[in-house]
């Protein structure tokens, strides 16, 4: 028996500027299953990533984007974080001035508080203790090979691009989202880090966490088995298989999709 | 520009305080030399009008909303029998660190309590105030004491001067790292107050120090005036951190001078912070006086309601092969503005010059202003000097990115915020310091 998916979207069209760059997406991921979207760059995968946490430049037009059965269309992005989406980002924003571990804390602190957000303020519950915070930050820093010097950087400031990466996942495994995507966490990274950041993707992937792997190569793939692989051309999923997919992919690039749509 | 002495209320104001300040010094037995300045002073007072907004640095700036009149350079003020006996905002800055530090602590136009420290009297480092300094040790500060503040800068350096009440001496010995830090602090208790306080500090030779200077005050209905003056020497590969932290309540008209004067191989870091006052107006300058001198500055200005902040930097080459490197941020909300005037001189001869100013400002309102006008005089063919000015509201990817990860709009906009002033925050020496100002930053933030 298949359980309700946890995020479906329907038939999502999506613009940019006036321009329409998802033209009728759907996709449905239940906790505990992997799922791949592949496509060429500039197909849109990263304007699907963008809308599903409400970046306000996407102009959703019509479509459904339901997350555990709700309409999340009209919620602001600090609430869809909060009901459990994540998106690591393909490119991750530099604040300079803000720690590492004073903004982690800061959205620990907004997510575990019940009533955050409500009136636009933080909680004055104190949220969690600075001692545990830091054993749980130093755990799972350990796991992705991360210096404790990370903590007290900047954010995301003077990071290589592996650093931000793996800043990505740790923020992933603090914040323990429900939907996870991952937007083209694998480029940029060389075969160590592609390693240590899919084990760390992997160890988090189970029973109560769905993953959305955002990618353009397939390498990742060797280190994260999607459960059903989506191929995106211009906006839209072309066609949806399971994991031998994406090899198929490798053989005849995209080229052959392309020509599969266009019969 | 105008030199006619306006005749008014104001100006007849001015004319009894001179008179009175002389009479005050006659009384009070000031040496002669300390006499001599003073009376010059009030000469070149009388002769100049307050500077208007025809004048370039005024331009921006207008102290005209001040009523000088309502203010009394010499109301009466109780000294302090201990440190327990200091305003309870002076305490709460000390943060029970009292016991640690050198302290001159001055309320309205007197030093009301000093104390140096064991550890610094047997390194022979001297703290005291200003008046003890020029009946103590003359040999020292007679040299030194107005000769980085040219007198006829305009009126109010010059009223400044010849009404001068207080202030502090630091004095570093050759060789000597000062191992405590030294607290200045500045208190006006209320309205109609007027303070003029001169400080002198100077590192020997290879020397050291830490000097931190505060200005606070009472939040009162009426307005009071600052009116200071901070003269920095640096001797020859000596070096001295001096965070300057203005902090005032509402009601206060801030006009201070700051000079820094810096010998062979020097190092000055300077902080700035001015988030208080009604109006402020400062002028600092870094003269880069002997080869390999170094001048770091850093601060910020967060500015609400309708303050007004003008900082007026010049970081003066005179030397080859000095480093000048300055960086000043603004953040404005409600209707609050600052001007920032940065000019970088390189004189004749001053090759192998290093000299950078950058001005960042972030307006949190669309009533928020910040104006930047930075300006170089380049003499030298050899030189690398930059500035920059940005200008801009809360980045809207920074807010998306924290937004993404669970805060709230508020609270995200807050973190960009203090991560804006964070990095000239870090460089304050005294952890407690520190984190007062983010608190107040915090409160400011709202
Ligand atoms: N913020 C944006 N502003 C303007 N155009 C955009 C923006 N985001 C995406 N686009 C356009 O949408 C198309 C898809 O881009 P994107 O979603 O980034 O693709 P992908 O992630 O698959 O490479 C491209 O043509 C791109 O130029
Ligand atoms: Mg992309």
């Amino acid at each position: 028996m298949s359980q309700t998916p946890e995020l479906v979207v329907k038939n999502l069209h999506v613009s940019v500027e006036g321009k329409e760059i998802l033209k009728g997406l759907s996709l449905e991921i239940a906790k505990g299953e992997i799922h791949a979207i592949m496509g060429p760059n500039g197909s849109g995968k990263s304007t699907f990533a963008n809308t599903l946490m409400g970046h306000p430049k996407y102009e959703v037009t019509s479509g459904e984007i339901l997350f555990r059965g709700e309409s999340i269309l009209e919620m602001e992005t600090d609430a869809r974080a909060r009901a459990g989406l994540f998106m690591a980002f393909q490119y991750p924003v530099a604040i300079p001035g803000l720690t590492f571990a004073s903004f982690l804390r800061a959205a620990i602190n907004a997510r575990i508080a019940p009533a955050a957000g409500e009136d636009g303020k933080m909680p004055t519950k104190k949220g969690i203790a600075p001692k545990e915070f830091r054993k749980q930050m130093l755990e799972q820093m350990a796991l992705l090979k991360m210096d404790e010097k990370f903590a007290t950087r900047y954010l995301n400031d003077g990071f290589s691009g592996g650093e931000k990466k793996r800043a990505e996942i740790l923020q992933m495994a603090m914040l323990k989202p429900t939907i996870a995507i991952m937007d083209e966490t694998d480029s940029g990274l060389d075969i160590d880090a592609l390693r240590i950041v899919s084990e760390g993707v992997n160890a988090l992937a189970g029973p109560e966490m769905g993953v959305l792997v955002i990618t353009h190569y397939n390498r990742i793939l060797n280190y994260i088995k999607p459960d059903k692989v989506h191929v995106m051309v211009d906006g839209r999923i072309v066609t949806s298989g399971g994991p031998e997919m994406a090899l198929e992919l490798e053989a005849k690039g995209y080229d052959w999709v392309r020509e599969e749509v266009a019969q | 520009m105008n030199t006619t002495p306006v005749t008014s209320p104001v100006s007849n104001a001015l004319a009894g305080w001179l008179a009175t300040a002389e009479t005050r010094a006659n009384q009070k037995n000031e040496p002669a030399w300390a006499l001599a300045k003073r009376s010059h002073a009030a000469a070149v007072a009388s002769s100049l009008a307050f500077p208007t907004r025809d004048e370039e640095l005024w331009r921006r700036t207008d102290f005209g909303g001040l009523p000088l009149d309502s203010l009394d350079p010499f109301a009466a003020v109780t000294p302090a029998r201990n440190i327990d006996d200091l305003p309870v905002l002076l305490l709460t800055r000390l943060a029970g660190e009292g016991a640690n530090t050198a302290l001159v602590a001055q309320t309205d136009s007197e030093v009301v309590y000093e104390q140096t420290h064991p550890t610094l009297v047997k390194q022979g480092v001297i703290v005291c105030s200003m008046d003890r300094a020029i009946r103590e040790h003359a040999d020292k500060i007679q040299s030194l004491l107005g000769s980085l503040i040219a007198t006829d800068y305009d009126r109010w350096t010059a009223v400044g001067e010849a009404l001068r009440q207080g202030g502090a001496f630091v004095w570093v010995p050759k060789g000597v790292h000062a191992e405590i830090p030294v607290r200045l602090m500045q208190f006006l208790s209320g309205a109609g107050r007027l303070a003029a306080p001169r400080t002198v500090i100077a590192v020997g030779d290879g020397g050291s120090v830490t000097v931190v200077d505060e200005l606070l005050s009472e939040n009162a209905e009426g307005a009071s005036m600052y009116l200071g003056g901070t003269e920095l020497f640096i001797g020859q590969g000596a070096k001295l951190t001096f965070a300057s932290l203005q902090d005032w309540s509402r009601n206060v008209y801030h006009y201070g001078n700051g000079r820094a004067q810096l010998a062979k191989d020097a190092e000055l870091q300077w902080i700035q912070v001015m988030v208080g006052g009604r109006m402020s107006k400062t002028n600092i300058w870094f003269n880069l006086d002997g080869e390999g001198a170094n001048a770091f500055v850093h601060g910020f200005m967060f500015g609400d309601s309708r303050q007004h902040f003008h900082l007026h930097t010049l970081q003066r080459h005179l030397k080859p092969n000095c480093t000048s490197d300055l960086l000043i941020k603004g953040c404005l909300k409600d209707k609050a503005r600052s001007v920032y005037q940065g000019l970088i001189q390189v004189a004749e001869g001053a090759q192998k010059t290093n000299a950078y100013q950058a001005n960042r400002n972030l307006l949190l309102s669309d009533q928020a202003r910040a104006d930047s006008i930075p300006g170089l005089e380049i003499l030298a063919n050899d030189v690398r000097c930059t500035h920059g000015a940005t200008l801009g509201h809360v980045d809207s990817e920074h807010l998306f990115y924290l937004m993404a990860r669970g805060l709230p709009r508020v609270e995200a906009e807050r973190l960009v915020v203090e991560a804006f002033f964070e990095p000239v925050l870090e460089r304050i020496p005294l952890e407690s310091l520190r984190e007062q100002l983010r608190e107040e930053i915090e409160r400011k933030i709202g």
